[in-house]
């Protein structure tokens, strides 16, 4: 008989072995989302350490949380629920203000450029920069809400409908933010796209 | 054939493209501390629960090739030798006596037979799961909550009347002794859950009434959490009239309100919205009221809950 192995088998089954109380599985769905999961946090936060902190939250939730979970969904909606949840809690802890020299690399000119002359395009102060410390600079310039919506689709995969149903959000409310985010990083990133 | 793209689906294309390169290129990582850790507790967490409940495997009499046959064609036999002799089991005993039926019966009137509601308390292995779950993420709160362990044993003086022929009604305890069990039962659960109040029998007799009254007044913040769990819309007004607060939370920090949204009681719901209920309020886990609307397939809740601002 054919035994199915862990890189085949869905996340669904996957965390209900898990549950049962096989390991294994669960390193299996570690190494599936770990990265992605950790970008949505930490481009959202814009504080790697925070990132690592909820990191870890999430998926000591998600190994408690096995047996009760009930696959009416996915398990990426559920995971990227508890993430999102995981940082509006400490978001509200402790009113996280992103501060972009928390991110690593010299991002004041980029912001000034931005915040002086919005219409003109922050172009030449990016052009210099390599295209990921732009990109994720030009993140940070989104608002909350449409950052959430594009990076839950982008590191999610998630469809309108399942980023209005992580966020509680309406259908028109997640595509307008959707919509918003991707035009003003257009308007960023024209130099790079 | 796929339709040709407009200019904008082309750019929006062409970001989502910047966007997965330059992460890509990002060497930026979790850190591997994080890794380790969540690693080896879900590791312990799975040895855990390997050893308390194993998985069902099919027992070894049944793996064997010629056994397994044998073995299922027996219980299939047994199987329909017992449906020919049920019909007989089910004819009805002889009545007992009246003046017995109405002292045993009178305390349960709405409970299923053989269902007397003396110790609704898990069994000790499933009290520690709870515990061990009281920060998993709650998105199933809107699952049924599980079915509590009915014991008919609470005390000595609770042993069934008699032996042998008895009505299934007639197991319940005698009154005074499922009026002590049970308000002492509900003294512990009130002071962790709020969900005892749901779970009593509505009229356990007049001592048992006196006592949970007692127990509700000593702790109306739970009673509150437990009627919005169970729907009981005029409990929670009845309470919410007499001025209790509806930011109690229970073990697992959800208030009224979260555990009303996630048991879908929408009625429930609106009362504790207009009296003020913090449409925010998230549990331990984060869970907030409108992703549990969401979770529970309420959208209409969740509309409700989005005109009193939450988010």
């Amino acid at each position: 008989m054919m035994r199915m192995t862990d890189a085949a088998e869905s996340d669904e089954a996957l965390i209900a072995r898990y549950a049962l109380g096989e390991a294994r599985p669960f390193n299996e769905l570690y190494r599936r989302y770990e990265l992605r999961v950790w970008r949505y946090l930490e481009r959202n936060v814009g504080n790697r350490a925070i990132a690592d902190e909820l990191l870890q939250e999430v998926w000591f939730a998600v190994a408690r949380g096995a047996p009760d979970y009930r696959p009416s969904g996915s398990f990426a909606g559920w995971l990227f629920t508890i993430a999102r949840n995981r940082m509006l809690d400490m978001r509200r802890a402790r009113r996280i203000e992103v501060s972009l020299e928390e991110l690593g690399y010299e991002a004041e000119p980029v912001v000034s450029a931005l915040t002086a002359a919005p219409a003109a395009g922050p172009v030449a102060a990016l052009v210099a920069r390599d295209e990921v410390s732009a990109v994720r600079a030009a993140l940070q310039e989104l608002p909350r809400e449409q950052r959430d919506a594009f990076l839950l689709q982008l590191e999610g995969d998630f469809s309108v409908e399942e980023i209005a149903a992580i966020t509680g959000s309406s259908f028109e409310t997640t595509k307008s933010r959707l919509r918003y985010a991707r035009a003003r990083l257009r308007e960023l990133l024209s130099e790079y796209a | 054939m796929s339709e040709p793209r407009t200019p904008e689906q082309e750019a929006d294309a062409q970001l989502d493209a910047l966007y997965r390169r330059s992460a890509e290129r990002d060497v930026s990582a979790p850190s591997a501390a994080v890794r380790e850790a969540v690693r080896a507790h879900a590791a312990r967490l799975a040895a855990k629960r390997a050893g308390g409940r194993a998985p069902w495997r099919l027992p070894q009499l049944l793996r064997s090739s010629w056994r397994g046959p044998a073995v299922l064609g027996t219980l299939v036999a047994a199987a329909i030798a017992g449906l020919m002799v049920l019909p007989r089991a089910l004819v009805s005993p002889p009545p007992p006596a009246v003046s017995e039926l109405a002292r045993v019966a009178a305390p349960a009137p709405q409970r299923p037979a053989g269902a007397p509601a003396v110790d609704v308390r898990p069994a000790p292995a499933e009290r520690a799961e709870e515990k061990a779950a009281a920060h998993a993420p709650q998105l199933g709160l809107a699952r049924q909550a599980p079915q509590p362990k009915v014991s008919t044993a609470a005390s000595p003086e609770a042993a069934p009347a008699a032996e042998g022929n008895v009505h299934p009604y007639a197991q319940a305890p005698p009154p005074a002794a499922a009026a002590r069990a049970a308000s002492a039962d509900a003294v512990k659960e009130l002071e962790v859950t709020g969900r005892r109040m749901s779970a009593a029998p509505p009229a356990a007799g007049r001592s048992a009434n006196a006592d949970l009254a007692n127990v509700a007044a000593a702790d109306p913040a739970a009673r509150l959490r437990g009627a919005a769990e169970s729907g009981d819309l005029a409990a929670v007004q009845s309470l919410l009239g007499a001025r209790v607060g509806t930011e109690s939370r229970d073990a697992k920090g959800r208030s009224a309100l979260l555990l009303a949204v996630a048991a879908g009681h929408a009625e429930v719901v609106a009362s504790l919205l207009q009296h003020g209920a913090d449409p925010n309020a998230a549990d331990t886990d984060g869970l907030t009221p409108l992703a549990a609307a969401h979770a529970a397939g309420r959208p209409d809740i969740a509309a409700l809950l989005t005109r009193y601002g939450a988010r």
